[in-house]
């Protein structure tokens, strides 16, 4: 992978860092074997933990079903009664008040909680099954209907938020509160990371054209909370700079970046003889890392060797920065490359109102991309071990948010329950699990919690939910808490 | 006894002998067993608690859990040592199991009589004796003669005292965050005395203002500061008047227990001062919501539990956010002395959702230091500038009569625009503002609803007739791209327009537009449908007004008194499509509709009260009349435009000072009249609320609120820092060593419960503590005191033996290195380059970032969606001013480890990870900063004969402003090289210097050969990357 010739690299500090390290931390009786240095480096979090705590020799516990997951997060919380819930029998019942036997008494947002009125607003897409397994999906969807037998629906999501900052934090993080380390940082502190010159968690963000003024994301969603930084997600951006700093200044060639980093390493050498000090051979390895990132992530972020093909199935978007469907084919090229987690947010799903016309824009954006990136990632072997994950912070309520005409709604929060669907990684291909009562508003069976999402997610990753943990403020940390049930069921 | 470790223990030596309870025992039970043998009632198994020693030890029927010097006895014994899975304690399906040792300790403990302990950290602070110095005799620092302590039972050595100029060096970052300049250095290398004149350079630090600062910053990080208000919206706050009361606090050496009285409860004092309100702020800086569809109860008791949470953390070093739904698992918190202390902050005027406007009530205006000359200069200049306005309007009495006699034909006429100048204005969804604008005009402002009706209220001084109305829709700055909306692109569908008088509406006849949008007609906002309605499709026309005329079915006659209401209806499902900024005219006359587009806009305008005016019959008031007619014509007359003009200025610039001289900041503030009650919430549910509970403190402190205090906050500060409150000075000191050291006597400065780590040098943390109450809570005396010890004066070097031993340097036994704290790397570069504006205080600033990071995320009704960095002086600030936003904060900073600011942080931890390495190479801040280091550099140093010792002397020079020592002759030898090599690639590629050298908007000095500056540059950056410019050591 090293792309230098330079004279400096040949006697590369990378090995010298490396048993440096294992003998500052103790790791090198971990058997680790060959593993990455940025993942060995990575480990720092863990080795650190105090001696009652797990062992960074403990991860993965067992043999990962997941060794790449790709979460295409939709945020917003995109409507299940639209998209994947059918309710024919709603129909009958247009704007008829919400019984309170369903509602029971559920705290609304307070968009609506002062209206008169509950009215039912029945979806005005039609639904049909798909694939051999029957999969109920909507005409909003059609490319998601031709992979529908690779798909495991959940219907029974549930969560505890009602307004979307506490709910996509929770969701990212297993806490309403700020401050907690985000799912992928989980995973690269567990997991270190499986290649030598791309970061362990990447996110990309874009914006739907559904709903363009939309809700919006934070850094903390990604972040590493009270995990050392280096865990946090890394941007690749829609525009300027791949990743923040990545490129040199101008009037900086990369032959002076080079030599630049030659030097550097020779002086930060005769730094370290002189003190001795251990994180300066470190830092002599990330500034090479840091030489290589500059020529990796052009080359992961250039789509110019993708045949044509690719864009067909991807769709003309792909080829735009900053689009979803770019942000697709990139999360495939970047598993490819050793990308151990890819997380996608995509904005525009919160639709109060006009959801009809809104929702289609959305769907516009996503539907065909997320469908090729399963096929896609199917046709090159990689489905088997790559988990995909779509879905967002809660779903939407049957009864219409402001007026209800005969094509026209809008819906609210709603976080009894909503479908996420997961695809490959040791899931269940061509499942549908749960169900929702007649006005999808509770789940009458199979119910399964964000935290048991998270707990499955972690499983499939090979990891044990309850054993990965991190102590601050005198506590373990989880990212289920105390929380969590492995969804077996949906387990192949 | 088995307690072999492969690297030091951080507690005291275990020696052979007696287990003790707090430093061996504790630590287990609290870890295995407390989960559900504790303090949490809800979560307690088997009826055992063994977190107290009565209840432990009690006798069962026939058995005992632990019966004391009989081990063979002891239930407990028993089931830790049991193959029996039923009987087996921890439970084997358990994710935290005893070790082989720890079992053995506990057996130990037992077979030793099981003596109990209180919890080290709750027991008082006593001044223990200083260790006997030994041969050192007297001489010994304290501090020195327990580290030595220590280190002698270890076996170990100090290290030799650091070299004088990287001592400088370190003392100077970790009092100021500054490092010393090359001056400094030299006067320090060449000073007789070394002892005294390192005492002379703390002395001085100390007395820095940039000590202030240098402290603040990581008080900023504890006190959850930032210049947004976070959650979903992140509006800008100000919160900046409370930051620079900490600068000065800090400057002025404030008490600690002052600094902490005036903090938690300023409001509280007698007769409060200005500043000791504003330090009060300190609790309001938690994050503060304002998400639509959010209930104000849920987050109103957020922020309360954040001030508990934050409160224990910075004072007692305790982790109490832990009993907010439960009792505490493992300190002997219960979940009722959680919200006894929650009732401490519950009693606030405020609500959730608040956080739209810069500050959110209870909050106060503050009157910024240093405008007082700057105000009475403006103010002299708009005086002088009115009178010449006046001068000249005397000269042109012709052209007013002139102009009068027209204006009187208009008005009789009827065929003019009357604007209506500042009509009342509301809206249907709370948080929207109005702001009139000199022209008449109105500005959409505040919250941004996804719908809305826009009422006007015109009343009518005097009779009139209306028979036509126009609107007009006028962009601004402040509204999406210029342009006229607050909408994702600027255009807005105005669904329906309305007028009405008591008498009922009023009906139109007709409606016309210098544009419509195909599709969306004017005349669809008379048309009764709320669906539909005029927009204008603003991305084919940027920046363009826009106007439409409405002319009534019959004429009104309107009496003078009369009102007349006109409602602009946005109620499409498009969002947030509304005008930004719309000014409203009527006309008398009853021309065709269409014939009012080619009427003039200036004077053929004509305002209600001149209109007014020139139909004044009344001798006794016509003398009025004539003065607001000239008042009218001074301002409009095309012959007074410039002197108008230089008065407008003059009033722009006083007004724009008068706003800057203010600031407002939200305080604390109790509620009048009966408190809000405070309850239990079960699962720390805000909807949940169980019994109820009165303002309290923990029991387990021993300490309970002194006689006499009231229950209030200020009651809670004053125990807080209270000699006999066992937590508050350990916990201070501690963040202080660890502010110097890395790490603190306590590895876990969160955390001082049972779960946290204990002390390595017990004694001295007490010593410490006992010295800073002693000294009044002198925090100047005390770190003076740290930093003149050896302990701290110590080489860095590290021997890879001890490092083995000791890898956090826990012992001491070597002087701290770690790479620099963030703010500290940007600001040594900007330091070194000689581009640090050295400047207390003020609002935040905006240096370099990367474009888009705000825009990927922010939402477009939020007021932080674009990022524009600052010109000139605000570039280079020091990191503490950097403008802080809380969902998107400044990734150079992040990257380096620096706090998020959601929440209360007091740990440090450090990184090294590839993308810092991108930061200093490749962020502007750094490649400018290499730039005009090399070109203060080059500017400076005289071209002296023969090339290589020019060049020596040139890498000298740039090795000195960010290294103390001096370089090696391999070191030397390394940067000319690459001095040569660069000159060499960038004399071939003349167009790659120019490059080089244009980063950053500080001037390139103009003399200087830009191939020779590039060079120097890329030298200059590599110092700025080297491991020892990073790093503290």
């Amino acid at each position: 992978m090293n792309s230098s010739s330079h004279p400096a690299f040949q006697e590369s500090v990378l090995h010298q860092t490396r048993r440096e390290f294992f003998s500052r931390t103790g790791a090198a009786s971990l058997g680790l074997g060959t593993a990455a240095l940025w993942s060995l480096l990575s480990r720092e979090g863990l080795a650190a933990t105090t001696s009652s705590g797990p062992q960074p020799a403990s991860f993965p516990n067992f043999a990962p079903r997941a060794k790449r997951i790709i979460y295409l997060c939709q945020s917003g919380a995109p409507s299940q009664i639209d998209l994947f819930d059918p309710k024919p029998a709603m129909r009958d019942r247009f704007n008829e008040d919400l019984p309170d036997s369903i509602r029971q008494g559920q705290r609304l947002t307070t968009m609506t909680s002062g209206q008169a009125r509950f009215p039912v607003a029945p979806t005005i897409f039609q639904f049909k099954k798909h694939g051999q397994s029957g999969a109920d999906i909507s005409e909003l969807l059609p490319h998601t209907a031709t992979v529908a037998d690779d798909l495991c629906f959940i219907r029974g999501m549930h969560t505890e938020a009602i307004n979307h900052d506490p709910a996509i934090t929770f969701l990212q993080t297993g806490a309403q509160q700020a401050g907690r380390p985000s799912l992928g940082a989980w995973l690269s502190y567990g997991l270190g990371s499986a290649n030598d010159d791309l970061p362990a968690f990447v996110v990309m963000l874009s914006r739907g054209s559904g709903r363009p003024n939309c809700q919006p994301l934070y850094d903390r969603l990604w972040g590493s909370g009270f995990l050392p930084s280096r865990h946090q997600g890394v941007k690749f951006l829609g525009s300027g700079d791949p990743v923040l700093y990545l490129n040199n200044p101008p009037g900086v060639a990369p032959e002076a970046r080079r030599d630049a980093i030659a030097d550097l390493s020779a002086l930060n050498r005769l730094e370290y003889k002189r003190q001795q000090d251990p994180e300066t051979l470190t830092r002599i390895a990330q500034y090479e890392m840091a030489f290589r990132m500059q020529t990796s992530v052009p080359e992961v972020v250039d789509l110019s060797d993708e045949p044509e093909s690719t864009f067909r199935l991807y769709g003309p978007n792909a080829r735009k920065r900053g689009h979803y469907a770019y942000n697709c084919l990139l999360a495939r090229r970047l598993v490819e490359r050793g990308v151990r987690f890819v997380q996608l947010f995509h904005m525009g799903w919160d639709q109060h109102n006009a959801l009809p016309k809104q929702i289609r824009g959305q769907c516009a954006d996503t539907d065909q991309p997320s469908a090729a990136l399963v096929a896609d990632l199917k046709q090159r072997g990689l489905l088997e071990d790559t988990l995909v994950i779509w879905g967002g912070e809660f779903g939407r309520t049957i009864y219409s948010q402001g007026d209800l005409t005969a094509d026209n709604y809008g819906r609210d929060h709603h976080p009894k329950c909503f479908t996420l669907w997961m695809a490959g990684g040791g899931v269940k291909a061509g499942l549908t699990y749960g169900q929702t009562d007649d006005y999808s508003y509770n789940i009458v069976e199979n119910p399964v919690h964000v935290h048991d999402l998270n707990a499955t997610i972690l499983h499939l990753a090979g990891i044990d939910h309850k054993r990965l943990i991190y102590r601050y403020q005198g506590r373990d940390f989880r990212l289920t808490d105390v929380h969590g049930n492995i969804v077996r069921d949906i387990l192949r | 006894m088995a307690l072999v470790l492969a690297t030091v223990d951080a507690s005291p030596a275990a020696e052979p002998g007696p287990v003790r309870f707090n430093r061996d025992v504790l630590p287990i039970l609290s870890d295995k067993c407390f989960q559900c043998h504790g303090p949490d009632s809800a979560s307690r198994k088997g009826d055992l608690r063994l977190d107290r020693e009565a209840e432990a030890k009690l006798p069962r029927d026939g058995y005992a859990i632990i019966a004391p010097g009989k081990p063979d006895e002891s239930e407990l014994v028993h089931r830790i040592h049991t193959t029996e899975a039923d009987d087996r304690m921890p439970p084997p399906e358990e994710v935290k199991q005893l070790t082989p040792a720890e079992a053995e300790i506990l057996t130990t403990w037992i077979a030793q009589g099981a003596p109990w302990e209180v919890h080290w950290a709750f027991q008082p602070v006593h001044r223990p004796e200083i260790p006997d110095a030994g041969a050192a005799g007297g001489d010994l620092h304290p501090i020195d003669a327990f580290i030595r302590q220590r280190l002698a039972e270890e076996g170990l050595h100090p290290a030799a005292p650091a070299d004088p100029a990287t001592l400088l060096r370190r003392v100077a970052l970790d009092l100021t965050g500054l490092p010393p300049t090359p001056a400094e250095v030299a006067a320090f290398l060449a000073a007789p005395d070394r002892k005294a004149a390192y005492a002379a350079a703390v002395d001085r630090l100390l007395d820095s203002p940039r000590f202030g600062e240098r402290m603040t910053w990581d008080w900023l990080e504890a006190a959850r500061y930032a210049d947004t208000h976070g959650y979903q919206k992140d509006n800008v706050r100000t919160m900046w008047a409370w930051r620079d009361w900490v600068i000065d606090a800090y400057n002025r050496n404030l008490p600690f227990d002052q600094f902490t009285i005036e903090q938690l409860a300023g409001d509280l004092l007698p007769n409060p001062s200005t500043a000791q309100l504003v330090a009060t702020g300190f609790n309001r800086n938690h994050r503060i919501n304002a998400e639509a569809g959010s209930i104000d109860e849920e987050f109103r008791v957020e922020y309360v539990i954040d001030r508990v949470d934050t409160t224990a953390t910075i004072w007692l070093g305790l982790t109490a956010g832990c009993a907010r739904c439960h009792d505490h698992k493992f300190d002997p918190l219960s979940q009722k002395e959680y919200y006894a202390l929650y009732a401490f902050f519950n009693n606030i005027q405020e609500k959730g959702s608040d956080g739209v406007q810069p500050v959110a009530a209870p909050s106060i205006e503050v009157s910024v230091p240093g405008y007082e000359k700057s105000l009475r200069q403006a103010r002299a200049a708009l005086q002088n500038a009115d009178k010449q306005l006046s001068k000249d309007a005397a000269a042109l009495d012709s052209a007013f009569q002139d102009w009068k006699a027209k204006i009187a034909t208009l008005v009789a006429s009827g065929n003019f625009w009357t604007v209506l100048s500042s009509p009342k204005v509301t809206g249907t969804s709370s948080g929207s503002t109005f702001t009139p604008l000199p022209d008449g005009s109105v500005l959409f402002g505040g919250a941004n609803p996804l719908n809305d009706v826009h009422a006007v209220e015109v009343n009518f001084p005097a009779s009139a007739r209306v028979s036509a109305i126009r609107l007009e829709a006028l962009p601004d700055a402040s509204l999406t791209d210029g342009s006229l909306a607050r909408s994702f692109d600027g255009n807005f569908l105005l669904s329906g327009f309305e007028a009405e008088t008591k008498a009922g509406p009023v009906s139109f006849s007709h409606a016309e537009a210098d544009f419509s949008q195909p599709g969306h007609d004017i005349r669809q906002t008379i048309d009764g449908n709320p669906l539909t309605g005029w927009a204008v499709d603003v991305a084919q026309h940027p920046g363009e007004t826009r106007t439409a005329w409405f002319s009534l079915k019959e004429p009104l006659e309107m009496a003078a008194g009369e009102t007349l209401t006109l409602r602009l209806r946005y109620e499409s499902r498009e969002e947030q499509f509304i005008i930004g900024r719309f000014r409203l005219s009527m006309m008398a006359g009853s021309g065709p509709v269409a014939s009012f587009a080619a009427g003039s806009r200036d004077l053929s305008e004509v305002p209600l009260e001149i209109a007014g005016a020139l139909s004044i019959p009344d001798k006794a008031t016509k003398q009025d009349a004539e003065l607001v007619l000239r008042d009218y014509f001074h301002e409009h007359a095309p012959e007074l435009t410039a002197a108008r003009q230089r008065r407008d200025a003059a009033r722009d610039r006083l007004s724009q000072l008068e706003e800057a001289a203010t600031t407002q900041v939200m305080v604390m503030s109790e509620m009048s009249g009966k408190p809000r009650e405070t309850h239990v919430l079960n699962r720390g549910q805000y909807d949940q609320p169980g019994e109820t509970v009165a303002p309290g403190v923990p029991e387990a402190l021993g300490l309970s609120l002194p006689e006499g205090e009231p229950h209030n906050r200020l009651g809670l500060a004053h125990w807080l820092v209270n000699p006999e409150n066992p937590l508050t000075a350990r916990v201070a000191v501690n963040r202080l060593w660890q502010m110097l050291f890395g790490v603190g006597l306590v590895k876990t400065p969160e955390d001082f419960g049972f779960q946290g780590a204990r002390p390595s040098h017990p004694e001295l943390l007490d010593w410490l503590a006992a010295t800073y109450m002693d000294s009044g809570w002198d925090t100047k005396a005390l770190l003076k005191q740290i930093v003149t010890s050896q302990t701290y004066q110590q080489s860095s070097a590290i021997d890879p033996a001890l490092l083995a031993r000791d890898p956090d340097n826990q012992l001491f036994a070597r002087g701290p290195r770690y790479r620099l704290p963030a703010p500290m790397l940007r600001d040594q570069a900007l330091f070194a380059a000689g581009l640090l504006k050295e400047e207390l205080g003020g609002p935040p600033v905006k240096p370099y970032q990367p474009p888009g990071l705000w825009e990927s995320v922010a939402g477009v009704n939020s007021n932080t969606i674009h990022y524009e960095p600052d010109h000139g002086g605000r570039l280079y600030r020091r990191t503490l001013y950097t403008f802080w936003k809380r969902s998107v904060p400044p990734p150079n900073l992040i990257l380096f480890d620096a706090a998020s600011r959601d929440a209360c942080a007091v740990k440090r931890t450090t990184t090294n990870s590839p993308l810092q390495a991108l930061v200093t190479l490749n962020d502007p801040t750094y490649a400018e900063a290499a730039r005009v280091l090399a070109q203060t550099v080059l500017s400076a140093s005289a071209k002296k004969a023969g090339p290589n010792e020019s060049d020596d002397a040139l890498v000298a020079a740039l090795w000195q402003r960010t290294q103390a020592r001096a370089p090696s002759p391999k070191e030397t030898q390394i940067l000319r090289n690459a001095l040569n090599r660069e000159r060499k690639r960038y004399a071939a590629h003349p167009a790659l210097a120019a490059e080089r050298i244009r980063i950053g908007e500080f001037p390139i000095g103009e003399d200087l050969d830009p191939v020779e500056l590039a060079a120097c540059t890329e030298v200059a950056a590599l110092l700025l990357n080297l491991d020892s410019t990073l790093t503290k050591h």
